[in-house]
């Protein structure tokens, strides 16, 4: 028997799906929109690059400044080609911030004093979510995007973790569990000590696509100007 | 609306499931309540953005990407839940013989291969898509395509000439480690 034949017979036979399976399906299918329903209004609703980082610390259980001891590698669970390409930032470079490298199509949608977002030019071509296109232009809203921005350590969640970006200090929290319930790729937060109490929050929304080494490499290539740290610190009174 | 997104999708899931069930347990490596757990979540996720299908030029092409996208994350979770032997060693070990039993050698020797070059070699030489559906499907280039279906050709050419380990001897691996 060859290898075809071989695979047709693994494969099993194609028999009709029951009605409780189909059920099952169409079942599934609207529970996980009412999900992104429920979600997507969650992020419409938030105001500024701040709200966001609030939005997105889902717990705090303490001061997270402490330098690391030793600089394990992240939690690097994929390293396999994500269909993303990462191409260098040709861009104007915002004020106060440097970027080395963005996904292919990525420019910088907006910024203010400590915080800046980059956006796809346009969504991708085969998506997983009915997201609509309006999505893109509204600054405020993160969905396929990196938001890039100053926070204290209130909002870092208790379990990140120690890892080295860029050659700099960093946590490490994985915003979407792989539980059995999840349907989302993984999204991460990424927060460089660039200040005893200050971080830079790399914020990559679930479902880009990206591998953990690609957010791993473009956080590392984005860095913030001492002035603008300067500034945070004086305006929040670290 | 939401009834005829129902309807649609009650239609075309009664028409299609089994094919996606058969394409998964190939792409799960014969394990059956992987592959139904990967059509599971391939067919919520196109329900989903079921309006983009719709407006898909390549139906059929979206809906190998939406299998494809959803066995790359269900191969993570299973890694994650490998970690916690508890949750899913006992329950694979007797389930996954239902279809593996029907050629054991080419399950274990499709389980050998990583999830994108045993994808690439299902689309591309069981399915005899195009290397350009199966780039497409895989969001790579043709170039990646050809190679991964000749080196997964390959690999599974000599697994399969391997002399079979015996089967249900789960201690086996651990005697080895013992000596």
């Amino acid at each position: 028997m060859d290898l075809h034949s071989r695979m047709q017979r693994l494969g099993g036979t194609i028999e009709e799906p029951s009605a409780a399976a189909i059920e099952g399906d169409l079942a599934r299918g609207r529970k996980a929109v009412r999900r992104r329903r429920a979600a997507r209004v969650a992020t419409g609703s938030a105001v500024g690059v701040a709200a966001i980082a609030t939005a997105f610390a889902l717990t705090v259980t303490g001061p997270a400044g402490t330098p690391p001891a030793t600089v394990p590698a992240p939690a690097l669970a994929e390293a396999s080609a994500s269909g993303v390409q990462l191409v260098a930032y040709s861009g104007e470079q915002p004020e106060g911030f440097t970027i080395d490298k963005v996904p292919q199509g990525y420019t910088v949608q907006t910024q203010n004093e400590h915080a800046l977002v980059l956006a796809p030019e346009q969504l991708p071509s085969v998506r997983l979510s009915d997201v609509p296109d309006s999505v893109l232009d509204n600054p405020q809203a993160f969905i396929y995007k990196i938001a890039v921005y100053l926070a204290g350590p209130e909002a870092v969640p208790g379990d990140s973790e120690k890892i080295s970006v860029g050659g700099k200090n960093a946590l490490f929290h994985l915003d979407a569990p792989r539980t059995s319930e999840g349907e989302r790729e993984p999204g991460a937060r990424y927060f460089i000590t660039v200040a005893p109490s200050v971080h830079m929050v790399v914020q990559f929304w679930p479902d880009m696509k990206l591998t953990e080494v690609q957010m791993t490499e473009i956080a590392g290539g984005i860095d913030v100007a001492p002035e603008t740290v300067a500034a945070y610190v004086a305006e929040r009174g670290y | 609306m939401k009834q005829d997104r129902g309807s649609e999708f009650h239609a075309f899931v009664a028409a299609r499931r089994g094919h996606l069930l058969h394409t998964a347990r190939l792409l799960t490596a014969g394990d059956p309540h992987l592959a139904e757990d990967l059509v599971q979540t391939a067919l919520t996720k196109l329900y989903v953005s079921w309006a983009a299908f719709l407006r898909a030029d390549n139906p059929d092409g979206y809906l190998r990407r939406v299998l494809v996208n959803a066995f790359i994350t269900e191969r993570r979770r299973a890694w994650w839940r490998f970690e916690r032997p508890a949750e899913r060693l006992p329950e694979r070990a007797d389930s996954g013989s239902v279809t593996a039993d029907t050629d054991p050698e080419l399950a274990r020797a499709l389980g050998e291969l990583p999830a994108r070059m045993r994808a690439a070699v299902v689309f591309r030489y069981f399915h005899e898509l195009s290397v350009a559906e199966t780039a497409a499907a895989l969001g790579c280039s043709t170039g990646t395509v050809k190679s991964q279906t000749a080196r997964a050709l390959d690999k599974l050419r000599a697994a399969l000439e391997r002399p079979a380990a015996p089967r249900s001897t789960p201690p086996q691996h651990t005697e080895e480690l013992v000596r």
